[in-house]
């Protein structure tokens, strides 16, 4: 029992179906490890990067938003609304993302739209983290 | 001579409608077919997305959580929220009107006030029509549902309820049954409630209840998913729905096209046959003519 069954499922169709050695998710508060064996939970994702270890020992990284994961009998599922590989984001789109965002965050507004500017502001930073680095 | 003009002038006109229904037809075949891809993409996720959200209510430790305390108020002094999804334009067939019905059914049935979102321009026009007030400033659109879309509806809602606006919120959406055929779902959303028994299931299965950790806690973790699973309910719903307007529009052009077909027919028919009649009248007045000059 070295590896356990996950999927990730975003909005736009199965992410990533297979055995994984490890995991690593963005949690609410902090970085979080799944290995084998893990204890039964539901827990919140917020935006940021998931890195798993997949059966060929590989690493892979995917920059995700909101969602939820649960772990039960040895099987994670995570469902995300957005889940992209570093080559499948738009860096250009993003860049413009995170500027208008903090634009928008200098402005006087009202406390439902600093919220979603605010989460508008993490997924294009989450993305530009992803592409930008090694 | 006047009828058969009148009956040519008619063919005419409705070989012009032909023409409109037929092309509407095509762009509302076009538009399923992406309507459904996108829907297909999404299945997974909505499905998975509504396991998930099933089995942490079931796992849930009793909670006092605003959104998921039922509210305890009188039934006449609760003001029902209702998220229904029309389409911006009609000649759907019944489409608008099914999803228009039902809320008006429901608003009759609950007793107490409401409140309506509405989404899409003929589910707008028709409430504003009947003098029923809805939601201003809430002027979404159904055409070509995007997450930043669903994100703003469910955050404007969830504003209201947590402000105490509304006590509850129910989505009034189309969905696609089958391939071909569509019908109407309601689903409540706030406060989140099982849409199935707690204990009933328990006890069907015999299973002892496998114990969840809740991290950081049971709090924390309802108030990220329940904005989030508002967002992936109300991205997936407006999907479902584009795809059964679009679906509804083809059906409806089809008949239309078909009719004004099997009208053209018709007429041509009684064209011929009323040309027939004044030629045949003409040949008779004249041969009456010719016999008349030979006496």
């Amino acid at each position: 029992m070295n590896s356990f069954a996950t999927q990730i499922i975003s909005s736009d169709g199965m992410f990533y179906f297979g055995r994984v050695k490890s995991l690593v998710v963005p949690a609410t508060d902090g970085a979080m490890g799944i290995l084998p064996g893990h204890e039964e939970m539901i827990i919140a994702l917020q935006e940021g990067i998931l890195r798993y270890q997949d059966g060929d020992d590989l690493w892979h990284k995917a920059a995700i938003g909101r969602g939820t994961m649960q772990v039960a009998n040895n099987r994670c599922t995570i469902v995300v609304d957005t889940a992209e590989k570093p080559d499948e984001i738009d860096v250009k789109r993003a860049r413009e993302a995170k500027e208008r965002a903090e634009e928008r965050l200098r402005q006087k507004i009202s406390d439902r739209e600093y919220r979603m500017m605010q989460a508008a502001l993490a997924r294009a930073l989450t993305r530009l983290k992803l592409t930008t680095q090694d | 001579m006047a009828q058969l003009r009148e009956i040519k002038d008619r063919i005419n006109s409705i070989e012009g409608t032909q023409k409109i229904t037929n092309a509407m037809y095509m762009i509302s075949t076009t538009k399923l077919r992406h309507a459904k891809e996108n829907r297909e993409k999404n299945t997974a996720y909505f499905s998975a997305l509504k396991n998930l959200v099933e089995r942490l209510l079931r796992h849930m430790p009793e909670s006092d959580h605003p959104y998921l305390r039922v509210t305890d108020k009188p039934e006449e002094e609760q003001t029902h929220g209702y998220l229904l999804i029309t389409g911006d334009k009609g000649l759907a067939g019944a489409y608008n009107m099914n999803v228009v019905k039902e809320t008006e059914r429901l608003m009759k049935e609950s007793g107490g006030h409401s409140r309506l979102f509405v989404i899409g321009e003929t589910g707008r026009k028709y409430f504003e029509n009947h003098g029923v007030k809805i939601e201003p400033d809430f002027d979404y659109s159904a055409q070509n549902p995007t997450h930043h879309v669903g994100r703003l509806i469910s955050s404007t809602i969830l504003d209201v309820f947590e402000n105490g606006g509304i006590d509850d919120l129910r989505i009034i959406y189309t969905a696609m049954k089958t391939a071909l055929d569509t019908e109407i779902r309601v689903r409540q959303i706030l406060p989140l409630v099982s849409s199935v028994e707690k204990v009933d299931l328990m006890l069907a299965i015999g299973v002892t209840n496998e114990e969840f950790i809740f991290s950081p806690s049971p709090e924390t973790v309802i108030e990220a998913v329940v904005p989030n699973y508002m967002n992936g309910y109300i991205y997936s719903a407006l999907l479902e729905s584009f795809c059964a307007e679009q679906n509804s529009r083809m059906l409806a052009m089809q008949t239309a096209t078909d009719a004004a077909a099997s009208m053209t027919r018709d007429l041509t028919m009684e064209y011929n046959r009323v040309r027939q009649r004044v030629i045949t009248q003409e040949i008779t007045e004249v041969s009456a003519g010719a016999e008349a000059l030979n006496t």
